[in-house]
């Protein structure tokens, strides 16, 4: 039992007993019941006790508000309740599904963060290298240098900014990720720079495939080190296990100390374990992966390639596709080309066509947004962020795209497609793929394998790939979009679950801003209706809070329903009680069922009339289908202007 | 299909909480509820249809319960109204 057990005991006890719970999942701050039957949770007994803020009901759930170490306590209240597998989960619980599909979303999730930045800083990569190719300028020009470093900084310190958002996957402290991230990529432990530093300490396994010189050691244990700069799921798998390590020290380390020993203890575990785990591994299993293509090769050239191109994609996201490196170098030094390597072209082209076919086919404004610029990117030899941003979460087209890889690897793998130069990424490479003694046949391989493989992906993803109705998942909603109407698309869908949506909701008054619980209406306050805020207003007008339509004009205006275009159905309901008016003081500037954009004034009332008639002015500007949300955050502003974001719906 | 009606006997008419009530109450039961208040109808289970109906004290509602579980609901609609309009 932690140091929550006795408390965790107490509110079990005091809900009604593990009999009364039917499910139970937590927020941030809340644990969330729901009972069988609210009247036998001692809610005074709760609300007094010790670690306990406050006891609210809304939306069918009893919430126990306990405060940011919720999951801890949520940890010690599950065992006591013997629920069921799934009847109690974290909210932001991982998507259900196989292995595949749960580490695919976990992956597409993490990256959901940064895939504006990425097509962005791609799109920079790219056209840097198409005018050094243009010959606007020198690749040894300082242009070219600070050019290059716009576009490459993110991709090469990647772990970093996944490390940040794996952490918050993961339910750790996001700044313990990114240090995660930092270390990982911290230059004098890169495999290259370990390796460069001098002769090796001694061989391990030597004579084996998994021949490795160890250069360093950590007191004693053999560091098989490796470049972790750009690499994705090394620093997911040290984070995974990080976020464990911050669990287990939370519980034993006292308060007092925690805010210092358990990012040091947890930093101290997890990365050593992480480098010396992980390296090996990795390394180990590139070895293999190179070695077997290798003596396939000998047999069957075409069999080689496909295999390097079907598995290359997923090669880069493990980091295993290094393997590889040392044999490209180590041919082109000795043979003058090399075509071990190489079928992989084939998949830059396949991601790419596929990419503009979802270009083509999406009806998803964000993704029709991003799509365009990871093609380019892609077609210009930066495929991150169409793989990331596009494909994976996808998944179906990701698919795909390996597929297609593989058989434009086939094809280059039977045709002994070669490249005599190394650098150049993308249609940069063509000038390498001409022969040193200036024959074509080689680059003419090249050009039909390009054509072949684009020609198929774009057709196959045409043909084969569906968008889901609600839009397409995980990438269709993001912070950025959420203005109001613009996260509107796919805000009804239930999406991968590993992304919430938000929608805003603006302020359709000005005035002061007041706790819904305050209000001197016990409906209302009480959270029946739905959850939201009130308004206690200055002036005598009400805008449309967000793009929508007016649902419900009451016949005694004194109320206005609207649905927005993101899903919500709001309601605000002008002054307490007001109904007994029934339309004096209040004019309607909009008709039931019209179409109004946020902004847009939709009533005026006297205040000073309503007011002189004994009414309460206070106004709930409240979300009446609350219970299709996780979450109904109100501003943190004591006044509000209209337009100025009021509610943040989380989905 | 079971229906019943009911004059409204809370002053306020179905407003705010009763409307809240009885939407919660309606979202118990599969079938499909509905409030006729003269020759407009709403769902029980969409709180802002029912308060748009704007039903108010000594006025009429039919209510028309039809679905897999409707003599629960229908049983169940008539104590609501009872008990709280």
């Amino acid at each position: 039992m932690g140091k929550y057990g006795n408390l965790a005991q107490d509110i079990v006890r005091n809900i009604g007993g593990k009999e009364n719970v039917i499910s139970l999942t937590h927020c941030i701050t809340r644990l969330r019941f729901k009972l069988k039957d609210e009247s036998k949770a001692k809610d005074d007994v709760l609300k007094n006790m010790d670690g306990v803020v406050t006891v609210m009901k809304s939306g069918g759930q009893y919430q126990v508000v306990i405060g940011n170490h919720v999951p801890e306590v949520y940890a010690e209240v599950t065992p006591l309740l013997g629920l069921e597998d799934g009847a109690s989960r974290q909210e932001e619980e991982a998507p259900s599904g196989n292995l595949f599909n749960r580490f695919i979303d976990v992956i597409s999730g993490i990256f959901q963060p940064i895939l504006g930045i990425m097509a962005a800083c791609g799109m920079v990569k790219g056209l840097n290298a198409l005018f050094v190719a243009l010959e606007l300028y020198e690749e040894t020009c300082g242009g070219y240098l600070i050019l290059n470093a716009i576009g490459d900084g993110l991709f090469t310190f990647l772990p970093l900014f996944l490390g940040y958002t794996a952490a918050k996957k993961f339910n750790m402290k996001p700044m313990i990720g990114l240090v995660i991230g930092a270390i990982m990529c911290y230059p004098s432990i890169q495999g290259s720079a370990l390796s460069t530093g001098g002769e090796a300490l001694y061989t391990l396994f030597s004579g084996t495939m998994f021949e490795s010189a160890v250069y360093t050691d950590f007191f004693g244990i053999p560091l098989i080190a490796m470049d972790y700069t750009g690499t994705v799921v090394p620093v997911i798998f040290v984070v995974y296990f990080a976020s464990k390590c911050e669990k287990f020290f939370g519980k034993f380390i006292p308060d007092l100390v925690k805010f210092f020993f358990v990012p040091m203890l947890t930093l101290l575990v997890a990365v050593p374990a992480g480098l010396l785990v992980i390296g090996p591994l990795a390394s180990f299993a590139s070895t293999v992966i190179a070695e077997a293509v290798m003596s396939v090769r000998d047999f069957s050239p075409m069999l080689a390639g496909a295999i390097v191109g079907l598995t290359w994609q997923i090669l880069v996201i493990f980091g295993l596709h290094w393997g590889f490196i040392p044999v490209y170098i180590n041919n082109i030094m000795t043979n003058g080309y090399d075509n071990v390597m190489m079928p992989f072209f084939a998949c830059t082209f396949a991601t790419s066509a596929v990419v503009l076919a979802i270009f083509f086919k999406t009806k998803n404004k964000h993704m029709k947004e991003l799509a365009l610029p990871n093609f380019i990117s892609g077609i210009f030899g930066v495929t991150e962020p169409a793989i990331y941003g596009i494909l994976l979460p996808l998944k179906k087209p990701f698919i795909i795209s390996c597929i297609v890889g593989g058989i434009g690897g086939g094809f280059y793998g039977a045709f002994n497609f070669r490249k005599f130069m190394m650098g150049g990424m993308g249609i940069f490479e063509f000038p390498a793929m001409i022969e040193p003694d200036g024959g074509m046949g080689n680059l003419i391989v090249a050009i039909v394998g390009v054509a072949l493989t684009m020609v198929i992906a774009f057709a196959a993803t045409m043909a084969l790939y569906k968008e889901e109705p609600a839009g397409a998942q995980g990438v269709a909603g993001s912070e950025g979009a959420g203005a109001g109407s613009a996260g509107a698309q796919g805000a009804k869908s239930q999406g991968s679950g590993a992304i919430t949506r938000r929608l805003e909701i603006a302020s359709p008054m000005a005035g002061k801003v007041l706790k819904l619980e305050t209000i001197h209406d016990d409906a209302f306050a009480s959270g029946v209706l739905g959850k939201g805020v009130a308004i206690l207003p200055e002036q005598g007008e009400v805008f449309a809070p967000a793009d929508g339509v007016v649902s419900t004009l009451f016949p005694t205006l004194h109320a206005i329903g609207m649905e927005t275009d993101g899903g919500a159905e709001l309601l605000i309901h002008i002054g307490l009680d007001t109904v007994q008016l029934e339309g004096k003081g209040f004019e309607a500037m909009v008709s039931q069922g019209e179409r109004v954009k946020q902004g847009q004034l939709l009533v005026k009332f006297d205040m000073d009339y309503i007011m002189a008639q004994g009414f309460c002015m206070e106004t709930p500007v409240i979300v009446v289908n609350s219970d299709d949300y996780l979450e109904v955050a109100e501003s943190k502003e004591e006044r509000t202007l209209p337009g100025t974001p009021l509610l943040t719906i989380v989905q | 299909m079971k229906k019943f009606e009911y004059v409204i006997k809370d002053e306020i008419g179905i407003h705010a909480r009763p409307a809240g009530l009885l939407v919660k109450e309606a979202k118990n039961f599969e079938s499909k509820i509905m409030l006729v208040k003269d020759g407009k109808s709403a769902e029980a289970t969409k709180l802002m249809a029912v308060m748009g109906l704007g039903v108010k004290c000594g006025q009429n509602v039919e209510v028309t319960v039809e679905g897999a579980d409707e003599d629960a609901a229908f049983d169940a609609m008539k104590t609501f109204f009872e008990t709280n309009l």
